[in-house]
């Protein structure tokens, strides 16, 4: 198997001066990303994982070091440029869903495209239904954020992400705000994405949720302490199998 | 993000709060219907005065004498008398561009009908100056050529003076002899009413007797002349007139080429531009005052937007993050408040329109509503939009993504 390496990190460093103090969240990191691999981020809170992701979603600039995602060189690049990037390369995928109030489930997919002035409306709509048939939600096309649950939400806001084509998904954090079936609900759409060859770097701080992934890279106090291959990695349908359905739990009570 | 899209979210988060979005409009219809009604009053009543000078005769012009000087202390306005009956014939016969000419003499006088008494104006003038005036007879008839000629002890008297004469404006006193300054005159006819002047002036409280009457029978002086009114053949021909007049007169008079006119020719236009600039003064007074309005409901708009982008910071995070660039966002919250506006300035020239009516209609007072006062105020409106929406939206473009993305 050729492996093409798509993101490749060197010498990363972020620093934050907050006063006199200097903070590095960040602190001299380098890491290859390839393309099709499923990386879960792991570590604890101000660990600089967050703050690693930001820069890997072109959503922030290192004070230091290289950065070439896709041959692009991303350090050097202006804030318009940076959007035009997240646009066309990337997919985000947040804890909070972060999906557009009182704006249905089928205009929240087709807003990156609204961005992307090479598409027509109708092309747009096309497009934005198959994304959300991708994720199981085709016949809520037209609900509103409020009338989903958490699961169809983050559902959502995963066809959002795919919609563009994106060559990485960064999600954070997906199933924070998740019950375990969900999350392995979630997990089953992005393993299946990473089937097709879509790169995925994902932050938890679940150690479980990690077992998903492809391989884990581990922070503390901004710097990588561990980046190994998954041993026994899960398979999310699998699992979903295993789980209790909740009526066998309801008789059991 | 095309215009079509930006104009479909911009409706969107203006209907999600309707209230909101209505108070804020408020501003600025208030201010563009203010606009509108002020200058629209303002042009009503520069009208109206135009119309009622306009009514003395815009074609008019009236001769006046000059102003002596001797040893260096210079007389006032009239201070000599220079004009002659002889001057009124050659501008009669001469004058092409003029149609109209009357001499005029005036005095004020007492004037008796038995046991009543009333001080009043006797003006001497020939025909000519009932045309020239407008004057129409209610009453009787006119004098005639031949009784100016014969210095006949005629007069027409107005409403004010029969009133006070004969205790009630309905009683024809026509063939009723009255003394004019000790002279009995017979009454042929009377004046129809004409009210008061721009100025305030009773019109109506007036004799007019044929001017060699008065000249001859009334006045100590018989060769002069007080003043001339003359006509223009039309409104446009006036200043063409009043150069005729002056030359023909320096002529008569014998005057060097280096000596001042010994008279003075003034014509209505003079007046109606004097009175026209003062209503453009309070016209441009009221119109800016009523703009205050409108910046204060552009104010509106600056803050209500402001409130806006700190309320959706999250959703310009999340509109970054997948790709709106600082100009997008710009524009999404540049066009809201340009609709806002857009909208205001439009109800606001219904309300303004409607206004103006209201006030035409109920308070009495003339109102003009012109074009140029809608097309002004709307503009004006669209601007304080642009310029009230521009520091918040170029606010909300500045936000940094991953800030407005953690943003509660």
């Amino acid at each position: 198997m050729t492996t093409e390496t798509l993101i490749s990190i060197k010498d990363l460093v972020k620093t934050y001066r907050t006063g006199d103090v200097e903070v590095h969240a960040v602190n001299s990191i380098s890491v290859n990303i390839n393309k099709g691999d499923f990386v879960a981020i792991l570590g604890a809170s101000g660990s600089g994982k967050s703050t690693f992701m930001n820069i890997l979603g072109c959503l922030d600039i290192p004070t230091s070091g290289e950065y070439l995602m896709d041959g692009v060189d991303v350090p050097s690049r202006g804030r318009n440029e940076l959007a035009e990037l997240r646009n066309s390369k990337l997919g985000f995928v947040f804890q909070s869903f972060n999906l557009l109030a009182r704006t249905s489930a089928l205009e929240n997919v087709e807003l990156p495209m609204l961005y992307n002035n090479k598409m027509d409306a109708k092309h747009r709509k096309v497009k934005a239904i198959e994304a959300l048939r991708s994720v199981g939600l085709a016949e809520r096309a037209h609900s509103m954020p409020n009338q989903l649950s958490g699961g169809q939400q983050q559902r959502v806001a995963i066809a959002r992400a795919l919609v563009n084509d994106p060559v990485i998904i960064m999600a954070d954090e997906p199933t924070g705000n998740l019950d375990s079936r969900t999350s392995y609900e979630i997990m089953e759409i992005f393993q299946k994405m990473n089937e097709k060859g879509i790169t995925i770097v994902m932050v938890t701080h679940e150690p479980d949720i990690a077992q998903f992934a492809k391989s884990n890279i581990v922070f503390k106090d901004g710097k990588i302490i561990a980046n190994e291959i998954v041993p026994i990695r899960k398979n999310a349908t699998e699992e979903l199998k295993n789980l209790p359905a909740i009526t066998d739990i309801i008789s059991a009570t | 993000m095309r215009v079509s899209n930006l104009l479909k979210v911009a409706y969107r988060s203006l209907n999600r709060n309707k209230l909101r979005t209505f108070l804020t409009m408020l501003g600025i219809i208030i201010g563009v219907a203010s606009v509108i009604a002020m200058l629209a009053i303002g042009e009503g009543s520069n009208q109206n005065i135009k119309a009622s000078i306009a009514s003395l005769g815009t074609n008019t012009i009236m001769v006046f004498p000059g102003s002596n000087s001797q040893g260096g202390v210079r007389g006032g306005a009239s201070s000599i008398q220079t004009i002659k009956l002889e001057d009124v014939d050659a501008i009669s016969s001469h004058c092409d561009l003029v149609n109209h000419v009357s001499p005029v003499d005036q005095k004020r006088v007492q004037v008796i009908y038995g046991s009543q008494n009333w001080n009043t104006m006797v003006m001497g003038v020939r025909n000519d100056y009932l045309t020239i005036r407008s004057l129409t007879i209610s009453k009787g008839s006119c004098f005639t050529p031949a009784d100016d000629r014969a210095a006949a002890k005629v007069c027409l008297v107005g409403l004010t003076v029969v009133t006070n004469l004969f205790g009630d404006e309905n009683v024809d006193p026509s063939g009723q002899i009255i003394r004019v300054n000790s002279i009995p005159t017979k009454i042929i006819g009377v004046l129809s009413k004409m009210g008061q002047n721009t100025f305030g002036q009773d019109q109506d409280d007036i004799i007019i007797v044929p001017f060699s009457t008065v000249q001859k029978r009334m006045m100590s002086s018989s060769t002069y002349v007080n003043s001339i009114l003359a006509s223009a053949v039309s409104e446009d021909q006036i200043a063409d007139a009043t150069d005729e007049i002056s030359s023909l007169l320096r002529q008569n008079h014998k005057l060097a080429p280096s000596d001042e006119n010994d008279f003075t020719v003034r014509t209505q236009s003079d007046i109606s531009n004097i009175f026209g600039s003062i209503s453009k003064v309070m016209t441009i007074l009221l119109a800016s005052i009523a703009s205050i309005s409108l910046v204060v409901g552009g104010i509106g708009i600056m803050n209500i937007m402001l409130v806006s982008v700190t309320e959706r910071t999250r959703e310009i995070g999340i509109r970054m993050a997948i790709g709106a660039k600082g100009r997008d966002v710009l524009i999404q919250f540049m066009i809201e408040s340009i609709v806002i506006s857009f909208l205001g300035g439009l109800i606001g020239i219904i309300l303004g329109i409607v206004v103006s009516e209201v006030v035409a209609k109920f308070g009495g007072w003339p109102t003009v509503i012109t074009p140029s006062s809608i097309v002004l105020s709307f503009i004006f409106s669209a601007a304080i939009g642009l310029f009230f929406g521009w520091y918040p939206a170029r606010k909300a473009a500045a936000l940094n993504p991953i800030d407005a993305l953690r943003y509660e």
